[in-house]
């Protein structure tokens, strides 16, 4: 038996390890969330209107739970997990090669940005969501997410030598 | 007009309509600092996507733990009588006699225990432990064989399941009670000093969210029934003869 809202859910679960990846940096806390997430979504899968995108409705839960945790914990680990980046050595070939080290440097200087300028970065960029819908999952206005955009955008150009 | 960074980025993401877009591309036309600029946001957004174009992988055991959270939730929404009606076919298929002793484990009731279950809600109708000493109850359990039910007014139906021998040797019956609502109790009772005594009263759910949960009733009274060394079940002739020296 199957349900939309439960495929869903499943098919997007992908997306939230990347979202949770990019604010935790951590493969198991990242797991943790995607959990918590599923669970909460289930729960509250009443109050979903199913006239809009749930895209960015658990990507909110995904969110909050995020800022759940570091309430109850202050330690928030700085470290960039190996295993989830790309293999270096097991590459083949220069292009490729340079193809991963631009997509490393990038993941890198992600990693460089305020916390608030990297999700909204996530959020319209990789998941793309609009602005609308990012203003809401981050619960900020339209205004904010979009000064917050541009200041990432241009920083992360420059970083990466980008003119 | 000067054009700001946020203008310039959602121009970058096609998030302006066309006028504010033309005012967007007019000054770009003659700004080559801000052509340069928009160049760098595009760039930008373009190596971002690019980086994390695929999904970070779900582990089986994540992917297995959020499934079986979706499949407790379906459980959850299946409508309370098709829990009602798979627990009659489960119990037809393991009776309590033959319930493993680890159900034991659950609830050793000893004999003579009772279990007072009431309802808040004493509404006409509702249940009560006390309805036991109804004479209309007293007179079905004296006379109905098992299997077969009987209406004794206020659609309060009673139905007798299994008659069995305690271990001491005494007439006991287990009987449903039913009212209109769907509420109900489920109740053993064994014959002494020439009356029915209760020995275990349970509630078996009802149309309310928050009632009992029939499985558990049924649970717990499978544990009493093998924890008091309840008999195998009377055959049919052998509970017609008991009922006929009960009078």
């Amino acid at each position: 038996m199957s349900d939309r809202f439960s495929d869903d859910l499943i098919a997007f679960l992908p997306n939230l390890r990347r979202f949770a990846l990019s604010l935790c940096r951590r493969g198991d806390l990242a797991d943790d969330l995607v959990q918590i997430t599923a669970e909460r979504a289930l729960a509250a899968r009443d109050r979903f209107d199913p006239l809009t995108r749930i895209e960015p409705w658990l990507l909110r839960i995904l969110r909050n739970a995020w800022i759940d945790h570091g309430r109850r914990t202050k330690s928030q680990g700085q470290s960039v997990e190996l295993e989830d980046a790309p293999d270096l050595l097991a590459v083949d070939g220069v292009r490729q090669t340079e193809a991963i080290l631009m997509l490393r440097r990038t993941e890198q200087v992600m990693a460089t940005l305020p916390d608030d300028q990297r999700e909204v970065m996530m959020l319209i960029c990789v998941d793309e969501l609009s602005y609308r819908e990012a203003a809401d999952v981050i619960g900020v206005p339209i205004g904010t997410v979009m000064s917050r955009l541009a200041r990432a955008r241009l920083a992360l150009a420059k970083k990466l030598g980008i003119k | 007009m000067g054009i700001t960074d946020e203008t310039l980025v959602a121009y970058a993401d096609g998030q302006l309509d066309g006028e504010e877009a033309l005012a967007v591309e007019r000054a770009i036309a003659g700004d080559a600092g801000l052509a340069a600029k928009l160049a760098m946001m595009v760039a930008a957004r373009r190596a971002v996507r690019q980086a994390y174009a695929s999904p970070a992988p779900v582990a089986a055991a994540l992917d297995a733990r959020v499934r079986a959270l979706v499949a407790e939730d379906q459980a959850r929404r299946q409508p309370r009588t098709a829990t009602v009606i798979e627990l009659a076919s489960r119990r037809r298929v393991a009776p309590f006699w033959q319930v493993p002793a680890a159900a034991m484990l659950a609830l050793a009731v000893g004999a003579g225990s009772v279990w007072l279950v009431t309802r808040d809600d004493a509404a006409p109708g509702g249940l009560q432990v006390a309805a036991l000493s109804d004479p209309a109850v007293a007179q079905a359990l004296d006379s109905l064989a098992s299997g077969q039910t009987v209406e004794i007014g206020d659609g309060v139906a009673v139905s007798v399941v299994p008659s069995f021998r305690d271990d001491a040797d005494q007439l006991c019956r287990e009987f449903e009670q039913t009212v209109a609502d769907g509420s109900g109790i489920v109740a053993v009772v064994c014959r002494e000093d020439a009356v029915w005594d209760v020995r275990l009263v349970v509630a078996t759910g009802a149309g309310d969210a928050d009632s009992y949960s029939p499985a558990s009733s049924m649970e717990t009274l499978d544990a009493y029934l093998s924890a008091s060394g309840a008999g195998a079940p009377l055959s049919a002739s052998d509970e017609a003869a008991a009922l006929q020296g009960l009078n």
